[in-house]
């Protein structure tokens, strides 16, 4: 065998270790879940639209980067107006969905609200410097640290708590199926008028199980389990800075 | 005991410029405290300086010091299995210190010889990993089908036709003596010379190529439930090149 090339530092091994204090009470999930029901109580309005997925947020930042060529000139659009109309045309392209066809602008307004809750955008649609952060990682191979980057986003500035604070109060709260929990989260969440214009209760729930804040449905116990130590460590994250 | 440190018991295996992160996880004691400090002394072998935190308060009752450091080269002249270091953790007066765990550091071949046993672990396999030139690189059993298989992997930038014979002809002088069924040629290049597919759709040997970033994907759908061991089986004893 003959290779030399550093390549096979490939990834990065993590080596757990925790300090604990005689007299302590509070394990890491009890403090999470604490921590992210009361980040909760502050959230206004959630930063979600449509149908997005987690990787449907790499494959717009993408687009966005092109506006800007190796002369610093914007070549796809100037103003926030030039950019809706363009994602109006394009969105269905660049995130590989059916024609949206009368839905398109809706949906593309719909998007750059959420792009600019989460101060990915500025007021004109440009990238901020969240978006390239996020951009850096979405680029790698592999997108586990895109995610992870992402949900640190969406937990801390796009009030992502409020939904996880709602879902482990319905658990708890009841025996649903699957669908009905959904149901009322869509409506609980409504309700409280934290959520704006069409989006897709579904795909909310499935970026969650992506982002590793909840376990896949467990159709025996008919529950998701939160994953509250992930969450108050994203909460905790200082990918944003 | 006032301070427990909890550090996993495993001996770490790395090679050249692998990243490996400390992450201490500090739970805040429930009374009174002014400071927690945490310092990570590295050992010699590893020419690296200390890290030292101080834990503050905050809302959570709980921080995370992240602390990377990089494996460096292996040096034939020393041991190439070494202590880490150790972490000592002080609160009002009160000292623990813990030894971390230790570090072998491998060649790039061995290296991928190792992660290439882990992920056929992972598959359900039964590995043993052997040394020297004239030994098999990989001995893997699964449970759930009879024979043994022989796993060659390989680190060559592009895999060629030569390599490929050699491995042929490691495989049918072996194959007698450890009663092997099949050979399972695993490469870490995803290049992987025309000549090789000329050769491997004629070949008649009961043998499987394969790339390591495949080998992945097929074990991230076997986590992820979207295929069953069988299919795996199925998978890592299809005759030719398989890609996933």
């Amino acid at each position: 065998m003959t290779e030399n090339s550093n390549s096979n530092a490939e990834a990065l091994e993590v080596i757990p270790i925790a300090i604990r204090f005689a007299g302590r009470a509070a394990t890491f999930e009890e403090q999470g879940s604490e921590l992210v029901i009361l980040r909760s109580g502050d959230v206004d309005i959630i930063a979600y639209s449509g149908d997005l997925l987690l990787n449907d947020f790499g494959k717009l930042l993408s687009y966005l980067n092109q506006n800007t060529n190796a002369y610093a000139t914007k070549v796809l659009y100037q103003t926030k107006d030039q950019l809706i109309a363009l994602l109006t045309v394009k969105l269905a392209k660049i995130l590989g969905r059916q024609n949206l066809d009368a839905g398109a602008s809706r949906y593309a307004k719909s998007v750059f609200r959420t792009l600019r809750r989460l101060e990915l955008v500025d007021t004109e649609g440009d990238p901020t410097i969240y978006a390239r952060r996020l951009l850096s990682r979405w680029k790698l191979r592999g997108h586990e640290e895109f995610y992870r980057a992402l949900g640190e986003l969406l937990l801390r500035k796009g009030g992502w708590t409020l939904v996880l604070a709602q879902l482990d109060s319905l658990s708890k709260g009841g025996n649903y199926r699957k669908k009905m929990l959904h149901e009322a989260l869509r409506d609980s969440l409504e309700e409280k008028r934290t959520t704006t214009g069409i989006w897709s209760v579904d795909a909310l729930v499935q970026c969650l199980v992506d982002l590793e804040l909840i376990k896949p449905w467990d159709s025996f116990h008919k529950k998701y389990d939160i994953l509250w130590e992930r969450a108050a460590q994203l909460l905790q994250g200082s990918i944003l800075g | 005991m006032p301070i427990s440190v909890e550090i996993p018991e495993r001996v770490i295996k790395g090679v050249r410029g692998k990243k490996i992160r400390l992450n201490i996880q500090v739970e805040h004691p429930r009374e009174d405290w002014k400071n927690i400090g945490v310092t990570v002394d590295f050992s010699d072998s590893l020419a690296l300086p200390s890290v030292q935190r101080e834990i503050k308060r905050n809302e959570v009752g709980f921080s995370i010091i992240n602390v990377d450091m990089e494996v460096p080269p292996e040096r034939p002249s020393k041991r190439t299995e070494l202590r880490i270091g150790s972490i000592t953790v002080t609160r009002n007066g009160d000292k623990t210190t813990q030894l971390l765990p230790k570090l072998i550091i491998l060649t790039p071949e061995s290296y991928f010889e190792e992660i290439t046993g882990e992920t056929l672990r992972s598959l359900g396999y039964e590995v043993q990993r052997y040394s020297g030139p004239r030994n098999p690189d990989l001995v893997a059993y699964h449970p759930d089908q009879p024979g043994k298989l022989d796993v060659e992997a390989t680190t060559e930038s592009s895999y060629n036709l030569v390599k490929y014979r050699s491995d042929i002809g490691k495989f049918h002088g072996l194959k007698h003596v450890h009663n092997f069924q099949r050979l399972l040629i695993v490469t870490k290049a995803d290049r992987i010379e025309p000549g090789v597919f000329d050769e491997l759709a004629h070949v008649h040997d009961p043998l499987t190529l394969i790339r390591y970033g495949d080998l992945k994907r097929l074990l991230s759908k076997y986590k992820n439930c979207q295929i069953s061991k069988y299919e795996v089986i199925s998978k890592l004893t299809q005759s030719g090149f398989v890609e996933v």
